[in-house]
C-alpha cells in the first residue's frame, strides 16, 4: 500500500476503541435504515390486497418511528466516535510537525520557509482530518450500505434488480472519467487564478513605475488578458462540472424508469408485489449515494496521502546541526579568541573574513565596526556556528567552537540580534523567555539597564501589556531595547550585540552603553556596529572592510590618528 | 427601537442599491439571464412531475383498476350523483356491481366512500382476453391464472406503464440538457460579470492617486481585485436564477401535497415547526462555536507562525520544550471547541433525518389507515414518501443561497468603494514648450499636516542641464522628484512648480509624466523578460531599443544570458545583480522617449565593474537632457550644473562642485570622508 495512505490510517488506528466502536454503530444505523423500506413494503402490500387493520398499520408506523430513533441515537454515537477520533489524530500530527520545526537550526531555515511549515502544520494536517472523518467513514458507510442494500433487492425480486442496476456501472464509470476531469480543470483554474494574482500584486507593487511611464493602457491590456484566461478556463471547467451533476442524475433517473416500465410490468403480470416495487424506489435512491460517495472519498483519500507524503518528507529531514555535533562542555573561563580567521561562505570563492585575529579575555570587551558587507555579520555567525569556522581559528575559553555543542555554545553566549523578534504575547512573557524564573525585580532592573522600563510602566497594561496584531505595536527602537532586556536576564557569560540599538536613538544609546559597561562585571562582551557611538567605550575596536582588519585598538588610539575610523566618527558626528 | 427599525430598512435599501448596480454587469446578456430563469423553473417543473408519473403508474396501471360495490347502495348513491349510474356495471349476480375507479370524479368517490361502499380495488375486468373465465376475476383469482394468460389480460396497463416510463427517461434527459445549459449559461454570466469588473476595477486603480497605494497595502488591494470579484460570480452562478426555482420548486412540492391529499399534508406540516424552531437553535449555536473557532485558529496560526520565524530567539534561549508545551496546550484548546461542535453537529444532523423518518412513519400510519378506507390510492401514498424526500432540499439550499448574497454584497460594497475614489487630479493642458525646463518656486509640503517635509524650496533646472541633490536621509530628496511627476497634489498656496512654462497642477498628467523619465531608486523589475523591463508594454522601433540599450551598456548584460533580451527574468537562478538592475532602468528610461531625466541613484553597494559601467552610461545618459540626480555617491554629482545640498526639508548650499568644496560646509565635508576612503560608501 502507498506510504501516505497506510501512514493515515496508522493515525486513525492510534484510537481502536473509538474505532471500532464507530463501525459497530454505523453499521447498526445502515441495518435500520435499510429495514425501513421492508416494513414499507409489507404496508403497501397489505393495503393493496386489503388484508390489513387499522391497528396492523399503526403497528408497522410505530417500528419506523423505532427504527428512526434507533438511527439517530446511534448516528450521533459513531459521529462522535469517528470524529473525536479524527480531530485527536489531528492535533497530535499537527504537535508532531511543531515539535520538528522546533528541532531545525536556524541554517535549516534558509532552504525551509515559515509559509511551507505553515502549510504542513494547517492545510495538509487538515486535508488529513478531512480523509479521516469523511474520507474514510464515507468510504466504509458507502460500501455496507451498497452491499447490504443490493442483498435486500435481490432478495426482494433478483430478475427485477438485475434489470434495474444495469445503468450503475454507467455511473462508477462516469465518476471515474469525469472526476478526474473535474480536478484536472479546476487546477488549471486555480493556477491560472494564481498567475493573475500574482500579476495583481506585481503591477500594484510597481505601480508608481507603471505611472512615471504611464503604462496604464499597455498594463490593463495585459491584466485582461490574464482575466480572459480565467475567463476561459473556468468555462472550460464548468463544461465538465456542468455535466457532472446532471448525468449523475440522470443514470440515477434512468434506474427508477427502467423499475418504472420492467418493474411495473412485473407488477402486473403478477411477478412481483407493489410493495415490493415501492421498496426497490427506495432501495434505488439509497443507492445512489454511495456510488456518488465512493467518488468523493477516492479523491479525499488521493490528496490526504499527497498531504501525508509532504509531511512525512518533512519529518524525514534531519536537522543539519544534529549531525554535526559538538560535546555539551561546561567552560571555566569565557575568553574569546579567533586566530588568523580567513572564511568564505560555501560556494563562494571570495573569502568573507581574511585572516582575522583578536583575543577578548574573560570579562573584556570589544567592538566591531564597518559598513555593509565588511564581514561584521560574518563573524557573528561563525560564533554563534550559524556557519562553522575552520578548526582552531575561533576559540572560546581556549577550546574550538566546532567542538562545542549548539546546545552549551547557546546557553553560554546571549546574542541580541538586530532584527528584534518579539512574541505577540504580553511584555513579561516576552522577558521570560530569557529566564523563565526571574522575579519582577530582576526584570525591572534588565528593563532599566535596556532603558525601556519607564516606557512599559506608561503602557496602561504595563508588564502585562499585549504586544502584536491585538495589543500595541512597538516602534523599532522600543523593540530593540526590550530585547536586549530580554538577553540581559538570560545570565550567560558571553553577550554578542550584533547592530542591536540601530533604531535606539544617540540619547538613549549611551544611557544603555553607560549602564552596560557597570553591569557587565566579568561577562565577555562584543559588540557589532555601524556606529562610533555604539563602541566608543568599549575595551578595544576592531575596524573591518572587505573582511579585513584594517585598524584596532581604543577608541582614544584610533581618533588620534587619521584613518577610516576618525573619518566615520566625525561623518556620524555631523550627520546628527 | 424606531431608530432600529430605520438601520433595518437602510440595510435593505443599500442592499437593493448594491444588487442593482452589480445587476448592470449582465446588462448587455439579459436575454441569456431570462433564458436561463425559465429553463430552470421548467427544470422545476420536471423535478416536480416525476414523482407523479410514479404515482400514475401504480394507480392507473399497476394496481387492479376495478373495485366491486354493493349494488342498492351505489344505485343509492347514483341516485344523487346522475353521472355514476353509467359507470356501474353489474356483475350478472344481481347483487354486486364494478366500477372502474380511475373513472370516478372526486364527488363520486365521496359518495360511495360515505356508504363504506369503496375499498380498494382488486378486480380486473375480462373481456376476450381469457375465455372460459368470467367477465371480472379478482385479484386473487388472477394470482392463480397462466402467466400467459395473466399477460393478455393486462396487456393494456403494460404498454401504460412502458409508455410511462419512456415518458420519465424523456424528462430525464429534457432535465439533463436543461440542466448543463443552465449551469452553463449562468456560469458564463457570472465569470463574465466578474471579468467585465475586475478590468474596471484594474482600470479604476491605474487612475487612482499614488496616496491611495500609501494608505492600502498592496495584499489588500490583490484580494480586493482577485477574491472578492470572484465572490459575486457566486452570485449569479448559484443565487440570482436559481432561487427562483428553488422557491417554485419547494412551492410547488406543497402545492402538489396538498391537492393529493390535504388531511396527510397538513398533519406533515405539524413536523415543520419544531424542525425549524431546531434549525434556528442550531444556527446560533454553531454561529457561536464557529466565532469561537475562528479565533483559535488564527491563535494557533501566529503562534506556529511566529514560533518558525522567531526560530533563532527560541533556540538562543533554549525554549524548544517551554514552545511545544504553550503550542499543546492551544492545540488542545482547539480540539475541545471542535469537540463541542461536533456534538451539536452529531446532535442536529440525527435529529433532522429522524424528523424525516417520522414523516414516513406519519404517512404510512395516516396514509395507510386512509388507504384501506380507499381515501388515499396506493399511488399517492408512494408519491407523498418521493416528495417527502425532495421537500427540505430547497429550503437548505435556499438558506445557503441566502448566505452567499450576503457574502458577495458585503464584497460588492467594497469593490464599489474603490470605484467610486476619485481619480488622481488632473489638469486639462500641455505645454506647446518643450525646451524641458523646470523650476521651483518656494515650494513647501508635507505628506500629513504639521509633519513638513519641504520647506520653501525654489530652484530651476534650464533646459538641457543637470542639477543635482544631495543631503542625508530623510532630507526631502525623493520628495521634489514625486511633485514633479504628480504623484502627490502641491496643496495651494504651498508654492509651485512649472514644467516648461507650465505649473504642474494644470498639466495634464499623464502628458506630464511622458516628458519625463524616471529612474527610480526602488529598482523594480517586472517578471517577464528583460526586453519586457525595458519596453514595459511599448512596442519602441528597433532603432530605439538598440540605442537605449548600447547607451545604458544593458547591451553586454544581456550579451552574457543565454536568450539575451528574451530571458525571464523571474526564473529561478537567474541573478540580475543590484548594478545591473540600475543598468535596467537606464535602458528603459532611454526607451521611452521622455527627454526629462529624473535619476534617484540606488543606495546599494555595487562591485567595482558594474559601477564603471553606470558611471559610462550615465555619462553617456545625460547627454543634452534637462535632468535631476538625487545623489547618493557624490562622484555622480561632480559634472552636475548646479548642486543643491539638502537637510531638513530646505536647500543648505547650492552651487557647483568647486564652489561649494571651496565654501568648506556640510558638502566639503561629506565629500572627502567619502573619497579619502576610496570613494565608495
Amino acid at each position: 500500500m502507498h506510504r501516505g495512505v497506510r501512514d493515515i490510517l496508522k493515525l486513525f488506528f492510534g484510537y481502536p476503541w473509538r474505532v471500532a466502536l464507530g463501525v459497530a454503530c454505523l453499521l447498526i444505523v445502515d441495518g435500520a435504515q435499510l429495514a425501513i423500506p421492508l416494513v414499507v413494503k409489507g404496508v403497501i402490500d397489505g393495503v393493496a390486497s386489503l388484508s390489513v387493520t387499522r391497528e396492523w398499520i399503526a403497528e408497522r408506523a410505530l417500528i419506523i418511528l423505532g427504527l428512526s430513533l434507533t438511527i439517530a441515537s446511534f448516528r450521533f454515537a459513531w459521529r462522535h466516535f469517528f470524529f473525536s477520533a479524527s480531530r485527536l489524530a489531528e492535533i497530535s500530527l499537527r504537535q508532531k510537525v511543531f515539535d520538528h520545526a522546533m528541532t531545525l537550526s536556524a541554517r535549516d531555515f534558509t532552504t525551509t520557509r515559515t509559509g511551507e511549515v505553515m502549510a504542513l502544520a494547517m492545510n495538509d494536517v487538515e486535508t488529513i482530518r478531512q480523509a479521516l472523518a469523511m474520507g474514510f467513514v464515507a468510504g466504509f458507510d458507502s460500501t455496507a450500505y451498497a452491499v447490504v442494500a443490493l442483498c435486500a433487492m435481490f432478495w426482494l425480486d433478483p430478475v427485477l434488480t438485475g434489470i434495474v442496476i444495469l445503468p450503475l456501472p454507467l455511473l462508477a464509470l462516469v465518476m471515474g472519467v469525469s472526476l478526474k476531469a473535474v480536478y484536472e480543470r479546476w487546477d488549471a483554474v486555480q493556477a491560472s487564478f494564481e498567475r493573475m494574482t500574482e500579476k495583481a500584486r506585481e503591477s500594484l507593487a510597481g505601480m508608481r513605475i507603471l505611472k512615471a511611464y504611464v503604462q496604464r493602457e499597455g498594463d490593463s491590456a495585459d491584466f485582461a488578458g490574464y482575466n480572459e484566461d480565467y475567463f476561459k478556463r473556468f468555462m472550460h471547467y464548468t463544461k465538465v462540472d456542468a455535466l457532472f451533476h446532471p448525468l449523475i442524475m440522470l443514470i440515477a433517473g434512468s434506474c427508477v424508469a427502467i423499475l418504472l416500465g420492467a418493474g411495473g410490468a412485473r407488477v402486473i403480470s403478477g411477478r412481483t408485489s407493489v410493495g415490493a416495487f415501492v421498496a426497490l424506489t427506495s432501495y434505488l435512491g439509497m443507492l445512489t449515494w454511495p456510488m456518488i460517495a465512493a467518488g468523493w472519498m477516492l479523491t479525499l483519500v488521493q490528496r490526504a496521502a499527497a498531504s501525508m507524503d509532504r509531511i512525512n518528507a518533512f519529518l524525514d529531514r534531519k536537522p543539519q546541526a544534529e549531525e554535526e555535533g559538538g560535546a555539551a562542555i561546561r567552560l571555566s573561563s569565557h575568553s574569546i579568541e579567533a586566530r588568523g580567521l580567513t572564511f568564505a561562505y560555501p560556494g563562494s570563492e571570495k573569502p568573507s573574513l581574511k585572516d582575522v585575529s583578536v583575543l577578548v579575555p574573560e570579562g573584556g570587551s570589544l567592538g566591531v565596526v564597518g559598513e555593509i558587507g565588511s564581514g561584521k555579520s560574518t563573524l557573528v555567525q561563525l560564533l554563534t556556528r550559524l556557519y562553522d569556522p575552520p578548526p582552531g581559528s575561533i576559540l572560546i575559553g581556549g577550546t574550538d567552537v566546532t567542538s562545542i555543542s549548539l546546545k552549551a555554545l547557546r546557553e553560554m553566549i546571549s546574542v541580541v540580534p538586530q532584527e528584534a523578534f518579539l512574541f505577540s504575547d504580553t511584555i513579561e512573557q516576552n522577558l521570560l523567555l530569557g529566564d523563565p524564573a526571574a522575579t519582577r525585580e530582576r526584570i525591572k532592573a534588565a528593563c532599566a539597564l535596556a532603558a525601556i522600563d519607564e516606557e512599559i510602566e506608561a503602557f496602561p497594561g504595563g508588564y502585562g501589556t499585549l504586544l502584536g496584531e491585538r495589543g500595541i505595536t512597538l516602534s523599532g527602537g522600543q523593540k530593540q531595547r526590550l530585547c536586549l532586556a530580554r538577553a540581559l536576564l538570560k545570565e550567560a557569560p558571553v553577550l554578542l550585540l550584533d547592530d542591536t540599538l540601530s533604531a535606539v536613538d544617540a540619547g538613549a544609546e549611551r544611557k544603555i552603553l553607560s549602564g552596560l559597561a557597570l553591569a557587565r562585571r566579568n561577562r565577555t562582551t562584543i559588540v557589532v556596529s555601524h556606529r562610533v557611538s555604539a563602541v566608543r567605550e568599549l575595551d578595544q575596536i576592531l575596524v573591518l572592510k572587505r573582511g579585513a582588519v584594517i585598524q584596532h585598538g581604543t577608541h582614544a588610539a584610533l581618533m588620534a590618528s587619521p584613518g577610516y575610523y576618525r573619518e566615520m566618527a566625525e561623518l556620524q558626528e555631523i550627520e546628527q | 427601537m424606531a431608530l432600529r427599525r430605520e438601520e433595518e430598512k437602510l440595510g435593505a435599501f443599500t442592499l437593493l442599491r448594491h444588487l442593482r448596480r452589480i445587476m448592470a454587469y449582465v446588462r448587455g446578456r439579459r436575454a441569456l439571464l431570462a433564458a436561463c430563469i425559465l429553463l430552470s423553473l421548467i427544470q422545476a417543473g420536471i423535478e416536480l412531475s416525476l414523482p407523479l408519473l410514479v404515482r400514475r403508474g401504480i394507480d392507473r396501471d399497476i394496481m387492479p383498476p376495478y373495485a366491486r360495490v354493493e349494488m342498492g347502495a351505489a344505485r343509492e348513491a347514483a341516485g344523487l350523483q346522475p353521472g355514476l349510474s353509467a359507470k356501474l356495471i353489474e356483475a350478472g349476480d344481481g347483487r354486486h356491481a364494478f366500477v372502474l375507479v380511475s373513472s370516478l370524479t372526486e364527488s363520486e368517490r365521496e359518495e360511495l366512500r360515505a356508504r363504506h361502499l369503496l375499498g380498494q380495488p382488486g378486480w380486473y375486468r375480462n373481456g376476450e382476453a381469457v375465455s372460459g373465465a368470467p367477465r371480472f376475476i379478482s385479484d386473487a383469482e388472477f394470482q392463480k391464472l397462466s402467466p400467459d394468460a395473466r399477460a393478455s389480460l393486462r396487456a393494456g396497463a403494460r404498454h401504460g406503464v412502458i409508455s410511462l416510463a419512456i415518458l420519465y427517461v424523456a424528462l430525464l434527459i429534457a432535465d439533463f440538457l436543461f440542466s448543463f445549459g443552465v449551469t452553463m449559461g449562468l456560469n458564463h454570466l457570472g465569470q463574465r460579470a466578474v471579468q467585465i469588473m475586475r478590468d474596471e476595477l484594474w482600470r479604476r486603480l491605474h487612475e487612482l492617486p499614488v496616496r491611495y497605494f500609501d494608505e492600502n497595502p498592496v495584499g489588500r488591494l490583490v484580494t480586493r481585485v482577485t477574491n472578492d470579484t470572484a465572490t459575486l460570480s457566486d452570485l449569479f452562478a448559484s443565487v440570482l436564477a436559481t432561487a427562483l426555482s428553488d422557491v417554485a420548486l419547494f412551492f410547488g412540492i406543497l402545492g402538489i401535497l396538498l391537492s393529493l391529499d390535504t388531511g396527510l399534508s397538513l398533519r406533515l406540516f405539524l413536523l415543520a415547526p419544531p424542525l425549524i424552531i431546531l434549525s434556528l437553535w442550531f444556527k446560533s449555536a454553531s454561529q457561536k462555536i464557529y466565532r469561537v473557532i475562528r479565533v483559535q485558529v488564527a491563535k494557533v496560526n501566529t503562534f506556529l507562525q511566529e514560533a518558525v520565524t522567531g526560530i533563532v530567539v527560541v533556540k538562543a534561549f533554549t525554549r524548544e520544550a517551554d514552545f511545544s508545551g504553550r503550542f499543546g496546550a492551544l492545540n488542545k484548546e482547539f480540539y475541545r471547541t471542535q469537540m463541542r461542535l461536533i456534538y451539536i453537529f452529531a446532535i442536529f444532523r440525527p435529529v433532522i433525518d429522524a424528523f424525516a423518518v417520522s414523516g414516513i412513519a406519519l404517512v404510512i400510519w395516516y396514509g395507510g389507515g386512509q388507504a384501506i378506507k380507499n381515501a388515499v390510492s396506493v399511488g399517492t401514498l408512494v408519491a407523498f414518501l418521493l416528495y417527502l424526500r425532495m421537500l427540505f432540499m430547497p429550503l437548505q439550499d435556499l438558506a445557503e443561497k441566502f448566505n452567499i448574497l450576503q457574502s458577495s454584497i458585503v464584497a460588492s460594497e467594497r469593490l464599489f468603494k474603490i470605484l467610486d475614489t476619485p481619480q488622481e487630479p488632473s489638469g486639462k493642458e500641455t505645454s506647446e514648450a518643450k525646451a524641458g525646463e523646470i523650476v521651483f518656486d518656494d515650494v513647501s509640503f508635507a505628506y500629513e499636516e504639521g509633519n513638513p517635509v519641504l520647506d520653501s524650496v525654489s530652484f530651476t533646472v534650464p533646459p538641457g542641464k543637470t542639477v543635482a541633490i544631495v543631503g542625508p536621509t530623510g532630507s526631502g530628496k525623493t520628495t521634489i522628484a514625486s511633485l514633479l511627476l504628480g504623484f502627490y497634489e502641491l496643496p495651494e498656496g504651498r508654492g509651485s512648480i512649472k514644467v516648461d512654462g507650465l505649473d504642474v497642477r494644470r498639466w495634464e498628467i499623464e502628458a506630464l509624466r511622458r516628458r519625463f523619465a524616471l529612474v527610480p531608486q526602488e529598482l523594480f523589475l517586472f517578471s517577464g523578460t528583460l526586453g519586457h523591463n525595458v519596453s514595459l508594454f511599448a512596442k519602441p522601433d528597433e532603432k530605439v531599443m538598440e540605442r537605449a540599450l548600447k547607451v545604458s551598456r544593458l547591451g553586454r548584460v544581456a550579451a552574457r544570458l543565454p536568450l539575451g533580451l528574451n530571458h525571464e527574468l523571474n526564473e529561478r537562478g537567474t541573478v540580475i545583480s543590484q548594478g545591473e538592475r540600475q543598468l535596467v532602468s537606464f535602458a528603459r528610461a532611454l526607451c521611452h522617449s521622455g527627454q526629462m531625466l529624473i535619476l534617484d541613484e540606488a543606495t546599494a553597494s555595487v562591485d567595482s565593474r558594474t559601477e564603471q559601467l553606470i558611471q559610462e552610461a550615465l555619462g553617456d545618459l545625460l547627454k543634452g537632457r534637462t535632468a535631476l540626480i538625487i545623489a547618493h555617491r557624490l562622484s555622480t554629482v561632480q559634472e552636475a550644473d548646479l548642486i543643491l545640498v539638502l537637510k531638513k526639508g530646505r536647500i543648505a548650499e547650492k552651487g557647483t562642485h568647486q564652489e561649494l568644496l571651496a565654501a568648506g560646509g556640510l558638502y566639503s565635508h561629506l565629500y572627502r570622508t567619502q573619497f579619502s576612503n576610496g570613494g565608495a560608501a
